[in-house]
C-alpha cells in the first residue's frame, strides 16, 4: 500500500448543465492489482465517476478537481492523449451487454479494431488475438463466434466479448460499471471469477462499480461506498463488513441476503434517496438516518478517518464516538 | 433467401393487378364521351368511330378488360395517340435519359441530406444544427418547379454558369450531359434532401446515443472512425428504405422539371402526352412508372435485409 | 338521461383540455412560427378586397411589366395587369382547394379508416385498396386522374383527394386499431354498447391527434400539388389564375421579368412551410409517440 497509486482521484466534482451535481468532492485511490469496489444505489453518482476517470461524460457535463492516472491528470490531458489512453492503459465494462456492442458489425471486427486502433498489425494477426482473447475470458469455439453479430450471442457471451475487448491492450486498469446486472446469477458467478483470474494472472487493477453487496464480499479488496453523490465510506472489505462506520453502509449490510442462504429477516433502509435538484441542507443522509442527531442537519461532514484504512462522512461513527468516549 | 424473393415477388401481385385495373380506369373518368374528348369539337363521325374502335371503346367492359390484360401480359400498352408508335416503344426509348438524371439526383439527394442531417446532429443545437434544420424545411416546403426556374434565373440567365435547357446525351459527351443535367438533378434533389436531411438527423441523434457509441470511444478509436463509421453503418439503415420514396418522389417531379429544362425522357413524354389528351401514354405511363418502382422496391427490400444482420440470419 | 346530466361537467372538461392543449401549443416555437406564417396568409387571403381593389384581369397596355415598385407592390405582368392583385386573388383558389382536400380527407380518410379499423372483414380488400392507390407516385396520380377529368378547380380537388385519402384513412386505422384493444373500449363492448357508440364516443377521441397532425400535412402537400397541377394547366383555368398559374404564365418573361415568376413561388413557399412548421409543432404536443428526438 506504499507504492504509489495507479489511479488517484482527488475532490471530483461533476455537474450538468450546472444544474445538478452527480458527483461531489469524491476522492479515492487505486492501487496496481487492486480491486476496489464502487457501492451505492442508482444516481448515486458511481457510474458518472467511471464515466469521468475514462472522459467519457457528455459535453454537457463539467468536472472539477483531478484524476492522475500513473502521475499524469487526465483532466488536463490533450484530448488526444486522453484517447490513445483509452483502451490501451484503462478498459471498460458496460453494465448494458445486449446494447454495448455494434449490431452491424462482427464480433471479430469489433475486437480486431479495439486491438488495432493502438497496436497496429496486420488484420490476420489481430483475428488470431482476438482468438485468444475469446477463449481467455472463456468463449467456447472461439474462431467461429468471431464471425457472428452480437444478436446471434447471449448477454453472458456478449459480455464475456465486451471483456475481451476491454482487454485487448492488456490495460493496467480495468473499469468493471455493473457488469453482471443484466445476467442471470450463475452467469454473474462465472464473470465475477473471470474477474478475478484476470487480477491474479496479469496484475490489472480493477474498480468494479455494483449495487450489490454480496458480490463486493466475494472480490473486493476495498470499498467505497456512494450516497447521493458523496462518499461516505472507505474501508478495506473485512473492516467494512465487521465495523461499519456509517449508518448508510450498515443499512447497506441489513439489506444484503446472507451468501450462504441462512434465513435472516432483510432490513431495508426507510425512504428513498434525495432528489439531486433539491438536496437537504447538512448531512445527505441525514433524513433517512436511524441514528440522526440535531447536529446532522446543519452540516455535511467531511471524510473522517476512523482508522489510517478506514474512514466514514459521519459524525455519529462508532469510531469516532468510542474514540471521543476514551 | 431465394424463397424470400419469391414471396415478395408474390405478394406484389394482388398490388400490381389492382395498380392496373387503376390505371386502366382512368379513361372512364374522362367526363361525356372520351372520344369526343380526345378527337377534339372538330372531329368527323368517322374520326370518332376511329378513335372508340382503337381504344376498344365500342366493346364491353369485361372485353375491354380482359383485351387489356392480354394486351399487358404480351408488354402492350396500346398505341400512342399523337406519336402513333407503340407506348411501350416510346417508353423504353425515353427512360433511360430519366433514370440517369434520377440516378444523378438521388446521388445529390443521399449526399446533400446525409451530410447535412449528420452535421446538424454532430453539432445539436448549434447554429449548424439550425440552419440545417431550416434548410430541410424549405427543402420539403418550396415548389420544385418554382426552385428549378430560380436557379435558370440565377445560374444561367444571371451567372451564365449551366445552360438553360437542352439535353446532351451522357454517350456523346459526358461533360455535357453533366452540365445539361445538374439544374434538373439538383432541382429534383433538394425536396428529397430536406426529408432525408431530417431522418438523418433525428437517427443520428439517436445512434448517437446509443451503448453502442460509447464502447467505440472507449475503445479509443477517434471520432472520425466513431461517427464515419460505428454511427454512419448504423444510420445507412434507415436511409436506404426511404430511396424507394425518394425516386417516387423523384419521377414525379420529372414531369415538371423535364418539361422546364427540355429535357427528352418519360417526364416530358407525359407532359407533352397530358397536353394533347393522349390517354393511352399517361395511362402506359403510369402503369410503367409505377409498376418500376414496386419492383425496385421489392430490390431495395432485399438490399436492406443483406445489409442489416440482424433481418438476413432470419431469412438464410 | 345520463348524458343530460353529466353535460354541463363534461363541457367544462372540454373547455379545460382545450385551454391546456392551448398553452401546450404556444409554448411550441415551431408551432407559433407556422400558425404566424400560415395565419398571415389566410388574413391577407381573407381581407384581400381591403388590401386592392384593382381587377386581376384589368389590363393596361401601358404599364407592362412594371417591376415592383410603391405604386406596383408586386410588378405587373406582360398585359399589364397588376401582379398584387392576381397573387392575392391566386391566394384564394390555392387555399380554397387546399381547404377542400382537407375536408375530404377528415370526411372521407375517417370514414374509410374507421371502417377498415373497426371492421376487421374489410379491413384487407381496403388496404390492399389504399396499397394500390399508394403504390402510385403521388402527384403522378393526381396529374393523371386530372388530365382524365379536364381542367377545372373540382377536378383538382377529386385527384388530390384521391391520392391523400388512402393516407389519411391509413393513419386513421392505425390509432384506431390501437385504441380498440384499450381496456375500456373493451369495457364498453362488454356491457354491450353499439358499434356507432363505440367508435364514436370511445374510440375516435383516440384517433383525434394522429388526425389533425395528419390533416395539416395534407394541406401542406395538397397547397404543393396543386401548384404542379395548375402550372400544367390541369386545375383551374386561367381566368382565375392560382399560384401555380402565375408561375406558368410568368415563365415565359423569366429573363425579363423574374418577380413575375419569383412572387407567387414565395407565397406557396411561405404558405407550405407555415402548414409543416404547424403540423411538426402539433405533432411534437398532441402526438408525442410519432416524435422520433426531444
Amino acid at each position: 500500500m506504499t507504492a504509489a497509486p495507479l489511479l488517484s482521484v482527488r475532490d471530483l466534482t461533476v455537474s450538468f448543465n450546472s444544474r445538478f451535481t452527480a458527483v461531489r468532492e469524491a476522492s479515492f485511490d487505486i492501487h496496481p492489482g487492486e480491486l476496489v469496489g464502487v457501492v451505492g444505489e442508482s444516481g448515486s453518482g458511481k457510474s458518472v465517476s467511471a464515466l469521468a476517470v475514462m472522459g467519457l461524460l457528455p459535453p454537457t457535463a463539467s468536472v472539477t478537481g483531478s484524476i492522475h492516472f500513473e502521475g499524469r491528470n487526465l483532466l488536463a490531458l490533450p484530448r488526444r492523449e486522453l484517447r490513445k489512453l483509452r483502451g490501451r492503459d484503462i478498459g471498460i465494462i458496460f453494465q448494458e451487454p445486449m446494447t454495448s456492442l455494434n449490431p452491424v458489425f462482427t464480433i471479430g471486427d469489433q475486437i480486431a479494431e479495439a486491438i488495432r486502433v493502438h497496436s497496429p498489425m496486420s488484420k490476420k494477426a489481430a483475428w488470431d488475438r482476438a482468438t485468444e482473447l475469446l477463449e481467455k475470458v472463456g468463449v467456447p469455439a472461439p474462431r467461429r463466434r468471431l464471425l457472428d453479430y452480437p444478436h446471434q450471442l447471449s448477454g453472458g457471451l456478449r459480455q464475456r466479448v465486451m471483456i475481451a475487448i476491454a482487454l485487448s491492450s492488456s490495460p493496467k486498469l480495468l473499469i468493471a460499471d455493473e457488469p453482471t446486472t443484466a445476467l442471470d446469477v450463475t452467469i454473474q458467478a462465472q464473470l465475477l471469477d473471470l474477474l478475478n483470474q484476470l487480477r491474479q494472472d496479469f496484475g490489472t487493477a480493477i474498480l468494479l462499480i455494483t449495487h450489490n453487496m454480496g458480490v463486493m464480499a466475494e472480490v473486493a479488496d476495498r470499498v467505497v461506498v456512494m450516497y447521493a453523490s458523496r462518499i461516505v465510506e472507505q474501508a478495506g472489505i473485512f473492516d467494512l463488513f465487521d465495523r461499519p462506520q456509517h449508518p448508510y453502509t450498515s443499512g447497506l449490510l441489513g439489506s444484503t441476503p446472507e451468501l450462504d442462504g441462512e434465513a435472516r429477516r432483510l432490513r431495508t433502509i426507510a425512504g428513498a434517496m434525495p432528489n439531486p435538484a433539491e438536496l437537504p441542507p447538512g448531512c445527505l443522509f441525514a433524513p433517512r438516518c436511524p441514528k440522526a442527531i440535531a447536529a446532522c442537519l446543519d452540516l455535511q461532514p467531511p471524510l473522517l478517518p476512523i482508522t489510517p484504512l478506514q474512514s466514514a462522512a459521519c459524525i455519529r461513527a462508532p469510531g469516532l464516538i468510542s474514540e471521543g468516549a476514551r | 433467401m431465394f424463397g424470400y424473393i419469391i414471396s415478395r415477388l408474390l405478394q406484389a401481385i394482388p398490388i400490381l393487378i389492382l395498380v392496373s385495373l387503376i390505371a386502366f380506369g382512368i379513361i372512364y373518368l374522362i367526363p361525356g364521351d372520351a372520344a369526343v374528348v380526345i378527337g377534339g369539337p372538330s372531329a368527323t363521325p368517322e374520326e370518332l368511330a376511329q378513335i372508340r374502335q382503337n381504344l376498344g371503346l365500342d366493346q364491353p367492359l369485361y372485353i375491354q378488360i380482359l383485351t387489356f390484360y392480354i394486351h399487358l401480359f404480351q408488354g402492350d400498352l396500346g398505341r400512342s395517340l399523337t406519336l402513333g408508335i407503340p407506348v411501350v416503344d416510346a417508353l423504353l426509348a425515353r427512360s433511360p435519359i430519366t433514370i440517369g438524371i434520377a440516378i444523378y439526383s438521388l446521388v445529390l439527394t443521399i449526399l446533400i441530406g446525409l451530410g447535412t442531417g449528420m452535421l446538424a446532429a454532430l453539432n445539436h443545437n448549434r447554429w449548424i444544427d439550425q440552419a440545417a434544420t431550416l434548410f430541410a424545411l424549405l427543402g420539403v416546403s418550396l415548389p420544385n418547379f418554382w426552385l428549378a426556374l430560380v436557379m435558370i434565373v440565377l445560374f444561367s440567365v444571371h451567372l451564365g454558369w449551366l445552360p438553360t435547357g437542352g439535353y446532351v446525351p451522357f454517350t456523346t459527351d459526358p461533360v455535357g450531359w453533366l452540365r445539361s443535367a445538374t439544374l434538373p438533378a439538383v432541382a429534383l434533389a433538394l425536396m428529397q434532401a430536406g426529408l432525408l436531411t431530417r431522418i438523418t438527423r433525428s437517427t443520428m441523434l439517436e445512434v448517437l446515443n446509443q451503448d453502442y457509441i460509447r464502447t467505440a470511444r472507449a475503445k479509443g478509436l477517434p471520432e472520425w472512425i466513431v461517427v464515419g463509421r460505428h454511427a454512419l453503418a448504423n444510420v445507412m439503415m434507415p436511409i436506404v428504405t426511404m430511396i424507394g420514396l425518394v425516386l417516387s418522389v423523384l419521377l414525379s417531379g420529372s414531369i415538371v422539371i423535364e418539361t422546364i429544362f427540355g429535357v427528352p425522357g418519360i417526364g416530358s413524354l407525359l407532359g407533352s402526352a397530358i397536353s394533347n389528351r393522349d390517354y393511352p401514354m399517361i395511362q402506359g405511363g403510369l402503369l410503367f412508372v409505377t409498376t418500376a418502382l414496386l419492383l425496385l422496391n421489392i430490390v431495395i427490400d432485399l438490399l436492406y435485409t443483406s445489409l442489416d444482420p440482424r433481418i438476413r440470419v432470419r431469412g438464410r | 338521461m345520463t348524458d343530460i346530466i353529466h353535460e354541463p361537467s363534461r363541457l367544462a372538461l372540454a373547455l379545460d383540455t382545450t385551454r391546456y392543449w392551448l398553452r401546450r401549443l404556444a409554448a411550441n416555437k415551431s408551432f407559433l412560427l407556422g400558425a404566424i406564417l400560415f395565419g398571415s396568409i389566410c388574413l391577407v387571403t381573407v381581407l384581400a378586397p381591403l388590401i386592392t381593389s384593382v381587377d386581376p384581369n384589368a389590363l393596361s397596355v401601358r404599364n407592362r411589366f412594371k417591376p415592383p415598385s410603391e405604386v406596383y407592390l408586386f410588378g405587373t405582368d406582360n398585359l399589364g395587369r397588376d401582379m398584387l392583385s392576381r397573387v392575392l386573388n391566386g391566394a384564394r383558389l390555392s387555399l380554397g382547394i387546399g381547404f377542400a382536400v382537407v375536408i375530404l380527407n377528415a370526411v372521407f380518410g375517417v370514414l374509410l379508416g374507421a371502417i377498415a379499423g373497426y371492421y376487421r372483414r374489410l379491413d384487407d380488400l381496403l388496404m390492399r385498396i389504399a396499397d394500390a392507390l399508394m403504390a402510385f407516385p403521388a402527384v403522378l396520380l393526381a396529374i393523371g386522374i386530372a388530365a382524365a377529368l379536364g381542367p377545372s378547380a373540382a377536378t383538382a380537388i377529386i385527384a388530390l383527394a384521391v391520392v391523400y385519402i388512402p393516407r389519411t384513412a391509413r393513419v386513421v386505422r392505425a390509432s384506431i386499431l390501437v385504441a380498440r384493444e384499450l381496456d375500456y373500449v373493451q369495457a364498453a363492448r362488454a356491457a354491450g354498447a353499439r358499434d356507432g357508440r363505440i367508435l364514436w364516443h370511445h374510440i375516435m377521441p383516440n384517433c383525434m391527434a394522429p388526425l389533425i397532425v395528419q390533416l395539416s400535412f395534407v394541406f401542406a402537400y395538397a397547397v404543393l400539388s396543386e401548384a404542379v397541377l395548375s402550372f400544367l394547366g390541369l386545375s383551374a383555368p386561367p381566368t382565375v389564375p392560382s399560384w401555380g398559374v402565375l408561375i406558368a404564365e410568368g415563365r415565359t418573361y423569366l429573363r425579363e421579368a423574374a418577380w413575375l415568376t419569383v412572387i407567387p413561388g414565395i407565397a406557396i413557399a411561405t404558405t407550405v412551410l407555415g402548414l409543416n412548421l404547424l403540423g411538426d409543432g402539433l405533432r411534437d404536443v398532441l402526438d408525442p409517440r410519432m416524435k422520433v428526438e426531444q
